[in-house]
């Protein structure tokens, strides 16, 4: 009887694996489909056999977020080459890197919007690479279609190369809201004082105070000073 | 059932006491620790990585401790002999082994609740709102547990050594992450000997990746199901059966 009731259940379980093998996949792109860099490879690949996959796609962003935040060698002091969102922000020069990183950290988490909005802004706004963006956000729109974000972004990076400002400024406004990376919210506060709407960039710039990314804090003090505005 | 239910309870204090509380006040330091860390370094996500993060060492140090303790205290019961004190009395061998498993996940339980509480005070006092994946995510990590407390017991019976029965709890372990893409492997290349191989391992191992609700939060609703419903199902049936090919080696051997 109890030979009988281990058969039951075994072929019960291997049934059920079989099942559930199909009908449960993770909604992830399969192996074939990841990027892998020389610098992440092995975390990633650790991390995925311990069925850490969001882990492995924070741990991408923060290294990608050390990435930018460090200067690049021979660029320490006095760049030149973004369009100036003061001489205190970091993120000029070249970063290779950076949206291959952003397009691997997309294949760990495809629903992850935070690492594609805040890549696509820097790409685009401040190291002029508007292609790479658009290619990122192409990325996340496969997993995200219709997400309004990515398609207003893809909008404002078209108006940017048209040095259109006022139409990127109108695109990026409705998207860009308390969960916004707060390198867009710069962008958009300068974008703003440069259009002379001084009462959108002091609204941006105080929530920029508020923001958890402590590196855009003296930024912030600094712009709303400068505006003649108090901090709240 | 009087004799299961001591044996279970004296299982869960003794575990309790002697592992699984460490284990959690090794979380809560490792974590504040991280607080600190990731607030510097993920900047406008660090309640994102926090939580993650979180889940991730409370399921890890879990996992660990549950298949240490379920490869370790059956085994060292049979070379100290303690086993006797307890199956010279009228004690069934079934009743044993399920008292001692289910001790031994009732004290891994205890310590993910322990360092649930922890985790969630540091993601209060951080500003977090509640999400209800959160209490599905710790759901997934008690269903891996009660899996991988049976395999653990399963092989620590095979092996007869826990150095090994560790080493194989942790490939399991690994292999069941990876289901998904042993299944890839097969449909792409796999063939002959070791396309049979890839293919017993998928009917047999625990398909852990199931219950990952871990890396389901935030994927928008209507990509994939849920499969809640099925892991319910599932993880109580791989571990019964895991008991019960355990039972059938049990009850055989000589002491």
């Amino acid at each position: 009887m109890f030979r009988l009731l281990l058969a039951a259940a075994l072929a019960a379980t291997l049934g059920l694996n079989h099942v559930l093998g199909r009908l449960a996949a993770l909604p992830y792109p399969p192996p074939t489909e990841m990027r892998l860099g020389a610098q992440d490879a092995v975390t990633s690949a650790a991390l995925l056999s311990l069925g850490m996959r969001r882990l492995g796609a924070d741990i991408g962003l923060i290294r990608l977020l050390v990435y930018y935040g460090t200067p690049e060698r021979g660029l320490e002091e006095g760049h030149h080459e973004h369009d100036g969102h003061g001489p205190h922000d970091y993120g000029a020069g070249v970063y290779s890197e950076l949206g291959p990183r952003a397009l691997r950290i997309l294949d760990l988490d495809p629903y992850w919007d935070y690492p594609v909005l805040y890549t696509a802004g820097a790409l685009s706004f401040n190291l002029h690479r508007p292609q790479e963006a658009l290619q990122l956000l192409r990325e996340g729109l496969r997993y995200r279609p219709k997400d309004p974000r990515y398609l207003a972004y893809m909008a404002a990076i078209g108006f940017h190369e048209d040095g259109d400002m006022a139409k990127v400024v109108d695109e990026l406004t409705p998207v860009v809201g308390e969960e916004a990376p707060t390198i867009l919210k710069n962008m958009l506060a300068y974008m703003n004082v440069r259009l002379g709407r001084r009462e959108e960039a002091v609204r941006l710039y105080r929530e920029m105070l508020l923001s958890r990314d402590e590196n855009y804090h003296p930024v912030a003090r600094r712009a709303l000073k400068a505006l003649g505005a108090p901090a709240r | 059932m009087n004799a299961l239910l001591i044996l279970t309870l004296h299982s869960w204090r003794e575990q309790l006491r002697q592992r699984f509380f460490p284990v959690a006040v090794i979380f809560g330091g490792v974590i504040l620790y991280m607080s600190l860390l990731l607030g510097v370094l993920a900047a406008d996500q660090e309640l994102r990585v926090l939580l993650d993060f979180g889940l991730a060492s409370i399921e890890l140090l879990a996992s660990a401790g549950v298949a240490f303790t379920a490869a370790t205290s059956l085994l060292q019961e049979i070379e100290t002999k303690t086993i006797y004190l307890v199956l010279t009395r009228p004690v069934h061998r079934g009743s044993y082994l399920v008292g001692r498993y289910l001790g031994v996940l009732a004290a891994a339980l205890s310590s993910v609740l322990v360092m649930a509480l922890i985790h969630l005070s540091l993601l209060g006092l951080k500003g977090w709102g509640w999400e209800t994946g959160y209490l599905l995510a710790l759901g997934g990590i008690a269903l891996k547990l009660v899996v991988t407390a049976a395999v653990a017991t399963l092989l620590a019976l095979i092996s007869t050594s826990v150095l090994s029965a560790l080493c194989m709890t942790g490939i399991v372990w690994m292999l069941g992450h990876f289901i998904q893409e042993i299944r890839f492997l097969i449909e792409r290349s796999s063939q002959g000997i070791a396309g049979a191989a890839l293919q017993l391992g998928v009917y047999v191992l625990p398909n852990l990746q199931l219950l990952n609700f871990r890396d389901r939060l935030h994927v928008p609703p209507g990509i994939s199901p849920e499969p809640l419903g099925m892991a319910l199902l599932y993880a109580p049936l791989y571990a019964a059966l895991c008991l019960a090919f355990t039972y059938a080696l049990f009850r055989r051997k000589e002491f």
